[in-house]
C-alpha cells in the first residue's frame, strides 16, 4: 500500500540523458550507478526520483530509496518489480548485493544470506538454498566433509586451457595425494577444480568446462566442476557500494574469498586452495592478495605455486590468444595440451577464433 | 492443466501475496508458505490452495507462497494467474474461474 | 553551653526545634561548595567524571538496584546500550531497568538479560527482536508495561524506586542543566526524563554536547544531578526524529480521517477555546489538517494542544489556531524546532502529563483525542501492545491516560489491515478499558460506545455511516474470514498495569 500517488518509470539503460538522474540520485545516497546494469526502474512523484533500482542479469543492484520516503516499503514495490522482470527474462536465481545492515530488509523479501564479507557486504539470493544445491549435485558429501574430508581447491578461468594450467593441475593432484592420501576414499585427497562459468570470457563456458575435463581426464583424483554463481561470477563480484576503485577488487575478492571458505570450503572438505603465481594482471594479483588475508582465518592453507615457463615466460592463456592472432598456430601448439589443440581446430571452435581475431584483447 | 515452466505472479507488498508455481519432481502436490498471518491463517489459506489446485486439475506442483496478508480473492487471483503462466497458457478458460 | 565554631552560644534546646544541629564550619556540612575563596580557577566546580565506568563505580551501583533510562531519542539512542555494556564489563548482575520506553535501538538488551546482567524491564512498550524473544520466553519476571502517566505515579510515589538513572541529555553544562533541544542529537522535550531526574537517587546525565554555564532554559536541573560524563554521540539522528511527515495519500486513510473530523465537529466537544491531542500515526496527522479546516471555517481556535507534539501541530500553533502546547516529547524535527523557539510550545513532565495520582494532570483537561488501535473489541477494550499473533510489538504510552481524560476519545483505525481485522471479539490484550473509549471511527462505518448516548444522539443526523461495533467486528470477518484463535503458553510474559498502578491484564507466551 506504499505506493500511493507514485509514478513508476522504466528507464532506457542506454540513453545517457535518463541514466542522468538515476546517476545523481544514487550518487546522493553514496550509491554508484553501475556500468553493467540493463535494465531499471524508478519511481517519481512528479518528476522527482524517490526510489530506484536495477537488474544486471540475475542480479539486484544499486537499490536506493530517498530518505524522506522511506517507511513507505518502497523497497518491496522495486524489488517485486525486478523480481517480476527478471522472470519474464527467464531468470528463475535472483542475487542481491546489501550492505550487512539492510540484510534483514531483504531475507524479509524472500532472499537468504550466500555469505557475507563481515562489515562490508552481503550475498544473498533467492530462493534460498541454490549454493547448497549447487554443491549437492557436484558431489559434494556435506556429512563426511565436515569430518573426515581434506581436499585441495583450484579456481581456474582457462581461456582456453594452456599447459601452463594443465602443470598446476598436475601440481594440485600430486599434493594431494601426498598430504591426504589416495584416492580410494572419495573424501580425501581429491582435487577439487573449479571452473569459471561467467560467460564473460572469449571461450564460452561450456567450451572452457570441457577442455579442462578432457585435458585433465587422465588425473584420477581430479573433479572438474562448473563454479556456477557463486564462485569469481557476477555474483559474487559486486561494484555496487563502493567508490574508490581500488576498494572494489579488495572488497570483491573479499566477498568471493569469504563465501568460498565459509562456505564452499566446508562441503568439499577442501583444506588446502592452490593458486599460480601472477606475475601480470593486477587484478589477479590482488585477488591472491586477498587469499593471503581471509583463507587462514577459516583454516584453508594457501599455496601459490611458480607458473610453468616457457621461453622466460609465464605460460598463459592471454599468450595463447595472442599468438592465435598473430596466426602463429605452430607456436599455439607448443603451449596448449593435445586435448585443447584439438578442440582448437573443431568446427566448434572456428567462430571463437574468427571473433578474437576480429577484437583486441581482453583480459580474461 | 500441466505444468511446463515456472510461473510467477504477485508482489511483495503489503496486502497482496507472490506465488510461484513449477511441476515438482515427484509429481505432487507441495506448498511451501511463508504467511504474515501464518498463525491465525495458514490452514485457511493451505486449504484454499488445495482446492483451487484440484479445480484446476494440476497434480504436480510445487507452490512457494510469500504472503504479505492477502485476502482470499487477492490468493485466487494470483494463483490462477501464476498457474495458467506455468502451464503456458495465454487466454482464460473463463469456466475455470470461479 | 558548648561554644560553636561561630562564637556564638545556642543552646541545645530550643522550644518548637526537634533537634538542633550546631554550625561547625562553613564548609563542614556543604561539601561541594569550592573552599579556597578567591581561586579563580574556572569553572568552580563540575561534576564531569572521565568515563561513562567512573560514574557507575562512583554511583555505588550494585547487584540487584534498578536503574532508569529514558526514550527520548527513539530508535536513535545510543545511551542505553552505552551504558548496559559497561555495567555489564564491570559484573553487575540481576538489574532491574526501568526506561520509559524500548524501542527497535535497544535488541542487544537480549544479550544482557540472557547473561544476567538484567533480571527486569520496567517499560512502557517494547519492539522489534527484543519484543518478540520477550514473548517467546526470555525471561523468567515478566515484564511490567506501564502507561506514561502510571509511570511518573509510581516513581513519585516511591513505589518505584530508581537507584541510578543514566538520562542521555543533548545538551549539559558541568553542573548538569540540561535541555533537549541544542545539540547535534536534539530531541526536544525531556518530559520522560525529567521525573527520573527529580527523584532517582543518583542521576547521571550522558551528553555529546557540553555548554557554557549556565545552560537555559533548562529541562533538567543542576540541582539534581549527580555525574556528567562526556561522550562522543548520545544519539543517531536519524533514528532521534523523522523529518517533516508527509500528508497520507493513501485514500483508506483518508476516508477515515474525514469521517473521524466530521465526528469531533458534530460531538459537542469541538467549540471556540477546545482542547486536542493528536498522534502521530498518518490517519493522526491527517485528522489535524482536516480539523484546520474546520477551525477557520468556523473561525475556532484552540486554548492549547497536548502531549507528543508534531509538526502539523506546530504548524497550526504558529498559524495561530492552537494557542499552546504542552509538550512531553517532541516527535519530529519541527517539533524540536518549535520547542527551542516559540514561546508557548512549554515542555512538561510526565507527571504534569499524565499521573492520575498528583494534584492535577493536563490530560483531565482534554477535550478530544485521537487515538489509533492495533485491535478493538466489541466491548471498545483498545489494543495498542501487541499484534494480532499475540506478540508485543507496540507500547501503551498515553494511550489510556488520555482516554479516561479526553472528553471525547475517538479511536482510528482502518477496519482490517491485510486479513488481520482491528475489530475483532476479544482483544489479545487490554490497555485501554473498553468504558473509556467512545467512538471508533473505521473506513467501513463509525461505532459510537453506547455508554456515550450522548454523542451517539449529536451524531446520528449527522450523514455518518454509524454501526454498532458488533456490526464493524461482522462486517470485518466477512472479509478477512474467521482467524484461529492464538496458541498461548501458560507462562507469563508481560503484566499491564493500568495507570492507577491496578493489574489490567495479562501476556502470555506465544506458542510456536
Amino acid at each position: 500500500m506504499g505506493d500511493y500517488g507514485f509514478n513508476t518509470e522504466i528507464i532506457q539503460t542506454d540513453e545517457t540523458a535518463e541514466r542522468k538522474p538515476v546517476e545523481d540520485f544514487l550518487h546522493r545516497l553514496s550509491l554508484s550507478y553501475d556500468s553493467d546494469v540493463d535494465y531499471t526502474v524508478v519511481m517519481k512523484e512528479g518528476s522527482r526520483i524517490v526510489a530506484t533500482g536495477s537488474l544486471a542479469g540475475g542480479v539486484i543492484k544499486c537499490v536506493g530509496v530517498e530518505p524522506e520516503f522511506q517507511g513507505l516499503a518502497l523497497t518491496n514495490t522495486i524489488v517485486s518489480h525486478l523480481e517480476m522482470e527478471a522472470y519474464r527474462r527467464n531468470r528463475e536465481r535472483l542475487f542481491v548485493f546489501s550492505r550487512p545492515r539492510n540484510r534483514a530488509a531483504f531475507e524479509d523479501l524472500g532472499f537468504q544470506s550466500v555469505g557475507e564479507y563481515p562489515e562490508e557486504i552481503v550475498l544473498l539470493e533467492k530462493p534460498g538454498g541454490g549454493l547448497l544445491e549447487w554443491a549437492m549435485s557436484e558431489g559434494a558429501d556435506q556429512e563426511r566433509s565436515a569430518t573426515e574430508a581434506a581436499n585441495v581447491a583450484l579456481v581456474m578461468n582457462c581461456n582456453p586451457f594452456t599447459k601452463g594450467h594443465r602443470y598446476l593441475v598436475e601440481q594440485a593432484s600430486r599434493r594431494a595425494e601426498e598430504l591426504y592420501g589416495s584416492t580410494v576414499d572419495e573424501s580425501r585427497g581429491v582435487v577439487h577444480l573449479f571452473v569459471v562459468s561467467e560467460d564473460r570470457s572469449l571461450f564460452p563456458a561450456a567450451h572452457r568446462l570441457r577442455m579442462v575435463r578432457e585435458g585433465t581426464a587422465d588425473l584420477s583424483n581430479v573433479r572438474v566442476h562448473p563454479g556456477g554463481p557463486y564462485i569469481i561470477s557476477s555474483a559474487t563480484f559486486p561494484t555496487y557500494f563502493i567508490r574508490n576503485p581500488d576498494d572494489i577488487v579488495r572488497t570483491h575478492a573479499g566477498l568471493d574469498l569469504h563465501i568460498f571458505a565459509s562456505r564452499i570450503a566446508p562441503l568439499f572438505g577442501i583444506k588446502r586452495r592452490m593458486v599460480g603465481h601472477e606475475p601480470y594482471c593486477p587484478v589477479t594479483a590482488a585477488y591472491n592478495r586477498a587469499m593471503k588475508d581471509i583463507l587462514p582465518t577459516y583454516g584453508i592453507e594457501l599455496e601459490e605455486i611458480h607458473r610453468l615457463e616457457q621461453g622466460g615466460r609465464a605460460v598463459s592463456a592471454s599468450t595463447v590468444r595472442d599468438l592465435i592472432r598473430q596466426e602463429r598456430m605452430d607456436e599455439v601448439k607448443k603451449i596448449v595440451p593435445e586435448t585443447t589443440w584439438r578442440y582448437l581446430g573443431s568446427a566448434e571452435a572456428r567462430p571463437v577464433i574468427e571473433r578474437l581475431k576480429k577484437e583486441k584483447d581482453r583480459r580474461h | 492443466m500441466n505444468l511446463i515452466r515456472t510461473g510467477k505472479a504477485g508482489t511483495l507488498e503489503s496486502s497482496d501475496v507472490m506465488i510461484t508455481v513449477k511441476g515438482h519432481s515427484e509429481n505432487r502436490v507441495e506448498i511451501k508458505l511463508k504467511s504474515i498471518v501464518e498463525k491465525r491463517f495458514g490452514r485457511h489459506i493451505r486449504r484454499q490452495i488445495e482446492d483451487i489446485l484440484e479445480r484446476m486439475e494440476v497434480n504436480s506442483a510445487l507452490v512457494d507462497v510469500d504472503d504479505r496478508g492477502a485476502l482470499d480473492c487477492v490468493i485466487q487471483a494470483r494463483l490462477e494467474t501464476a498457474l495458467y503462466r506455468a502451464a503456458g497458457i495465454q487466454s482464460l478458460r473463463w469456466e475455470e474461474i470461479q | 553551653m558548648p561554644k560553636k565554631a561561630a562564637g556564638r552560644d545556642i543552646p541545645s534546646k530550643i522550644p518548637g526545634f526537634k533537634e538542633i544541629k550546631h554550625f561547625e564550619g562553613a564548609f563542614a556540612n556543604t561539601p561541594l561548595v569550592r573552599k579556597q575563596k578567591g581561586s579563580r580557577t574556572l569553572p568552580r566546580l563540575n561534576k564531569i567524571v572521565e568515563s561513562l565506568e567512573q560514574a557507575i563505580l562512583k554511583s555505588g551501583l550494585r547487584d540487584g538496584m534498578c536503574v532508569s533510562f529514558h526514550h527520548h531519542l527513539r530508535d536513535g539512542d545510543m545511551v542505553l546500550n552505552m551504558v548496559m555494556d559497561v555495567i555489564a564489563n564491570l559484573g553487575i548482575k540481576n538489574l532491574t531497568l526501568a526506561s520509559s520506553s524500548l524501542t527497535r535501538a535497544h535488541n542487544p538488551l537480549i544479550r544482557h538479560i540472557k547473561n544476567g546482567v538484567v533480571s527486569r524491564l520496567i517499560t512502557s512498550g517494547l519492539r522489534d527482536k527484543l519484543a518478540e524473544e520477550v514473548s517467546h520466553g526470555l525471561m523468567e519476571t515478566p515484564v511490567l508495561f506501564h502507561t506514561h502517566g502510571g509511570r511518573a505515579r509510581m516513581i513519585e510515589s516511591g513505589e518505584l524506586k530508581v537507584d541510578i538513572a543514566f538520562l542521555g541529555v543533548p545538551s549539559s553544562d558541568v553542573y548538569g542543566n540540561a535541555n533537549g533541544y541544542t545539540g547535534p542529537s536534539a530531541c526536544g522535550s525531556l518530559g520522560y526524563a525529567m521525573v527520573d531526574a527529580e527523584y532517582a537517587e543518583k542521576v547521571v546525565l550522558i551528553t555529546d554536547n557540553l555548554v557554557e554555564y549556565p545552560n537555559t532554559p533548562f529541562s533538567i536541573h543542576q540541582d539534581h544531578v549527580d555525574y556528567i560524563v562526556q561522550v562522543d554521540q548520545i544519539g543517531d539522528p536519524e533514528g532521534i526524529s523523522s523529518g517533516a511527515l508527509r500528508m497520507t495519500r493513501n485514500p483508506r486513510d483518508i476516508l477515515i480521517a474525514e469521517y473521524a473530523t466530521h465526528v469531533i465537529e458534530h460531538s459537542g466537544y469541538m467549540e471556540d477555546g477546545f482542547s486536542l491531542q493528536t498522534g502521530s500515526g498518518s490517519i493522526s496527522l491527517a485528522v489535524s489538517n482536516f480539523m484546520r479546516d474546520v477551525m477557520l471555517r468556523k473561525g475556532y481556535t484552540a486554548s492549547f494542544a497536548l502531549g507528543g507534539i508534531t509538526g502539523s501541530i506546530v504548524r497550526l500553533h504558529e498559524e495561530g489556531l492552537i494557542k499552546r502546547l504542552l509538550d512531553v516529547q517532541s516527535f519530529d524535527q519541527e517539533a524540536i524546532r518549535s520547542i527551542g523557539e516559540n514561546r508557548y510550545h512549554t515542555e512538561i513532565d510526565a507527571s504534569y502529563y499524565a499521573n492520575p495520582h498528583n494534584k492535577g494532570c493536563a490530560t483531565n483537561k482534554i477535550n478530544v483525542v485521537i487515538l489509533s488501535a492495533m485491535e478493538i473489541d466489541t466491548d471498545f477494550n483498545v489494543n495498542v501492545l501487541t499484534g494480532s499473533d499475540g506478540v508485543i510489538r507496540g507500547a501503551s504510552g498515553g494511550h489510556s491516560d488520555t482516554a479516561i481524560g479526553a472528553g471525547i476519545s475517538v479511536i482510528v483505525a482502518p477496519l482490517f489491515r491485510g486479513r488481520s481485522a482491528t475489530v475483532v471479539d476479544r482483544v489479545n490484550t487490554v490497555i485501554t478499558p473498553g468504558e473509556t473509549a467512545d467512538v471508533l471511527v473505521t473506513d467501513y462505518g463509525v461505532a459510537v460506545n453506547p455508554r456515550r448516548r450522548d454523542i451517539y444522539d449529536r451524531l446520528k443526523t449527522k450523514h455518518l455511516p454509524l454501526y454498532s461495533i458488533e456490526e464493524l467486528y461482522q462486517k470485518a470477518e466477512k472479509v478477512t474470514g474467521r482467524p484461529e484463535p492464538v496458541q498461548f503458553e501458560k507462562k507469563i510474559v508481560g503484566v499491564v498495569e493500568y495507570r492507577d498502578g491496578t493489574i489490567l491484564d495479562v501476556i502470555h507466551q506465544v506458542k510456536d
